[in-house]
Order: C-alpha cells, then sequence, then structure tokens
C-alpha cells in the first residue's frame, strides 16, 4: 500500500501549476470576501503576535540604552535651554490660564462640552509593521478582547494616526493617515470650511500629505489648524489633524488644494490611543 | 519531514524580524525584503520543491495582514522557490552570485508589481520617483541582506541535511 502510495512522485513543475492555480483562485476570491484570510489570520497571529511582542520588547529597551548614551553629549546644552525656555514658559503659562478662564467661562456660556477630552480611549503599542515599504500600516499590541474594534480612530501626540482596519482577538491593524490608500474628511478650525486630507508615498519623505477640495472661496493661511470634520462617515468630530501649509488654487478656479504638516511624528511612533467611541452612522 | 518543519519555523522567524527588526534598520525609510531569502536560497541548495514550499509559507505569511489581495505573495514567493530550484545543478558554497542575481531580479519584479498593482493603476504616474526612491533602493538592501545571511543559510541546510549531496544521481531525482 505505502509502496503504491510512493509512486506517485509529482513534480515541482506539477507543484507550481497546482500552486499558481490555487493562488490564482484566491485572488479572485480574495477580492470579493475575506472569508479564507481570516482563519488564516487568526492561526497566524496567534503564532506572531506574541513574537513581534517580545522583539519588539527587546528592541524598544537596546533602542533606548543606545539613545540615551548618545544623547548624553547634548543634554548638558539643551539643559540651558530648556531652563530658559521653562522660564519662558511659565510666564506664557500664566497668560494662558488667564484665557483658559475665560474659554471656560465662555463654554459654559455656549453650553459647548469639550468633546475631544470627553472621548474614551485606550492605548496600545505598535509592534508590528508592514512587510514592505509601500504602505503605512502597522499592528497594535490591542484587539476584539480589549474591546477594539474596526473604524475606530487611533491618535497620538494629540493628533489623529489613522483608522482600525482589521481587529483580532489580540492585535489590530491600523492604516495611517499618511498612507497612499487613506483619505480623511477635514476641517479647517476657524472657518468650518470642509477639505479632503489624503496621504500620500511620495509626500512622506517631505513629512506631507496632501489637502484637496477647499472651496476657493475659502481664506487660508499657512499654519492654519485642520481637524476632522463633522460631515466624517469614519472619523469622530474634532480631532486635529495638521497646519496648512502652500495652499494655492488649483487650475480650474473652483477649488484650492495644497499640503498640510500632520501632528504626528509617524517616524517615531511607538504609543498610540485608541478612541473607544465610535462615529454613529446611518446606514 | 525534518526540513519542513524547520523551514516554516525559520520563515516565522524571519517574518517576525522583518516586521519589527528590519523596520529599525531602514535606510531612507527603506528596509529590506528578507522573506524573499529563504525561497531562493532552500530552492537553489536543494531544488524546485523546496524552493516552492518555502515560498508558500512565506507568502502565506505576507499575505496573512498586509497584502491587499491575498494570494499574491503566496504566488510570487512559490515562484521565485521555483526559479531558484531551476538553478540547482549550478549550486556549489561559493557561488554566490546565481541567488543575488535572482535576489535582484525578483525583488525589483515583486516591488515593480506592487507599484503597478497599487500606485500606477491608481494615477501615481511618476515611475522614475517611485523607481528611484523605493523600488531600487529596496532591491540593493535586499541584495546586501543576501550577502549577509546567505552564509548562515547555507550553515542551517548543511545542519539539516548531512549527507553529501554532491553525487551526479542526485541531479535526476532532485528535478
Amino acid at each position: 500500500m505505502w509502496k503504491r502510495f510512493r509512486k506517485i512522485e509529482i513534480s515541482s513543475r506539477q507543484w507550481i501549476i497546482v500552486i499558481t492555480i490555487v493562488s490564482l483562485t484566491l485572488m479572485a476570491v480574495s477580492i470579493f470576501t475575506d472569508a479564507i484570510r481570516n482563519p488564516i489570520r487568526q492561526g497566524v497571529s496567534v503564532v506572531v503576535v506574541p513574537m513581534q511582542k517580545g522583539i519588539n520588547t527587546i528592541g524598544t529597551y537596546v533602542y533606548s540604552r543606545v539613545e540615551m548614551i548618545a544623547n548624553l553629549k547634548n543634554v548638558t546644552e539643551e539643559n540651558k535651554e530648556l531652563k530658559e525656555k521653562v522660564a519662558q514658559l511659565t510666564e506664557e503659562n500664566s497668560l494662558l490660564n488667564q484665557n483658559q478662564i475665560e474659554l471656560q467661562r465662555l463654554r459654559e456660556l455656549y453650553a459647548l462640552d469639550d468633546q475631544y477630552a470627553s472621548y474614551e480611549k485606550t492605548a496600545a503599542r505598535v509592534i508590528a509593521k508592514e512587510s514592505g515599504n509601500w504602505y503605512y500600516v502597522f499592528t497594535i499590541d490591542k484587539g476584539s478582547e480589549d474591546g477594539l474594534e474596526v473604524n475606530m480612530n487611533v491618535i497620538a501626540d494629540g493628533g489623529l494616526v489613522g483608522i482600525i482596519t482589521e481587529v483580532g482577538p489580540n492585535y489590530a491593524i491600523v492604516r495611517s493617515i499618511i498612507d497612499d490608500n487613506n483619505n480623511v474628511s477635514g476641517m479647517l478650525i476657524n472657518s468650518g470650511d470642509t477639505c479632503t486630507v489624503e496621504g500620500s508615498l511620495s509626500l512622506m519623505d517631505d513629512g506631507y500629505v496632501y489637502v484637496k477640495y477647499l472651496n476657493s472661496s475659502v481664506e487660508v493661511k499657512d499654519g492654519d489648524r485642520v481637524v476632522t470634520s463633522n460631515i466624517s462617515s469614519k472619523y469622530v468630530e474634532g480631532i486635529l489633524i495638521g497646519y496648512i501649509k502652500d495652499v494655492t488654487m488649483d487650475s480650474n478656479n473652483l477649488t484650492k488644494s495644497g499640503y498640510l504638516v500632520p501632528v504626528v511624528d509617524f517616524e517615531h511612533l511607538q504609543e498610540v490611543l485608541i478612541i473607544l467611541d465610535q462615529k454613529e452612522i446611518e446606514e | 519531514m525534518k526540513r519542513k518543519i524547520c523551514i516554516i519555523l525559520l520563515t516565522i522567524c524571519f517574518y517576525c524580524l522583518q516586521t519589527t527588526l528590519c523596520k529599525s534598520i531602514a535606510i531612507a525609510d527603506i528596509s529590506p525584503n528578507i522573506m524573499l531569502v529563504i525561497p531562493i536560497c532552500f530552492g537553489f541548495f536543494k531544488g524546485s520543491k523546496e524552493g516552492i514550499f518555502a515560498g508558500v509559507v512565506g507568502g502565506i505569511l505576507m499575505d496573512a495582514f498586509y497584502t491587499s489581495i491575498f494570494g499574491f505573495s503566496v504566488l510570487f514567493l512559490a515562484w521565485i522557490g521555483y526559479m531558484a530550484g531551476t538553478f540547482t545543478k549550478e549550486y556549489n558554497q561559493e557561488r554566490i552570485i546565481i541567488p543575488l542575481l535572482i535576489t535582484l531580479v525578483s525583488t525589483f519584479s515583486y516591488d515593480f508589481l506592487i507599484y503597478v498593482g497599487g500606485f500606477l493603476l491608481y494615477n501615481r504616474l511618476n515611475m522614475l520617483y517611485y523607481l528611484g526612491r523605493i523600488i531600487i533602493p529596496g532591491t540593493m538592501y535586499t541584495c546586501a541582506m543576501m550577502i549577509l545571511l546567505y552564509r548562515p543559510m547555507h550553515y542551517l541546510d548543511r545542519l539539516f541535511d548531512p549527507r553529501d549531496r554532491r553525487k551526479v544521481t542526485d541531479y535526476v531525482s532532485r528535478n
């Protein structure tokens, strides 16, 4: 029996043909549904995610040590600068305090709630990034067991990082706003005019993203703040995205476009906050 | 069987390193793609069948999380393993130039296909920019990693297969 079984020798050429057909079928199926990928993903994540976490913990430790030694030289100089800055900031702070009181008063007056602070958040650590160089997608170490869901917004440094696209039991995948596939509906904080914030691979080096489709009548200047808009279907309102830079009139004379400097430092992203409140969408 | 398990474990390790360590050693935001190393090396050392196997394992891992179309990496890596296997007759411990050339061609075409499918079709027509900024540096870096990893991979290959495989009869059965 065994001998007869052994006689069937599949050559490498036959193997490659079989695999080509199978994977082409899988590709075709995966355009329509994730049903095949999900079980595989779950199996892989059980093995891989703990390992990634471990490597990452060691890596972060070593990195911080190396960084510490390298920084020691600059520290003294920096300390001096910082002391001056502290003095300056203390002064500014007292001024801001006064403004804050005024703001508080005005808020009460308008019965405005400080929404940004009222969102419920949870922290997570970035443990892995996309395997190629093309997309800015990363994995965080919390998942559905921690109450995360698809379409939850991710923030860091007080600015928008991205959105959760997939969730597993112990991990979630986040697509950042600088990814080439990403669009966010934003609005200017001073005027409420809406625009679209578009990630771009070619602008990533300069640290910008595109801002497009501003109405031609809108007055903007460099440094204007853009937040997530009230009409966005997936992003909760009022999260700071970045600052406007170099907006010019488009050739169609109907819209304006330019660049946006994101608040978040995507280069050194280690910890992120996930907003657990989701925008309710009517379907 | 032992070799298969070894390849699976090695691929998982490489995948974890690829998504963590390789991102830390990135130069100008370009990280090497060490996932290609295993199918190329094992295909070259042992023949097409093992190359295909290593390619399928690596492809499933890569596709599980980050590729938008499931099956693309499986297909591509399996073919790389197969192609590398066709050169197994030329196998010689010192002859690193062949796996290096395969790495060069395959990394380039892998990135190029991603560019065409994920960027060119979305109206990102500035091909020279993407070639110069991502594809060519990535290819170079991956080739450098191949040079670094070739010896350790060869050592691992020998560790799990101490027999002398340089017999003429072996050529026949291997292909």
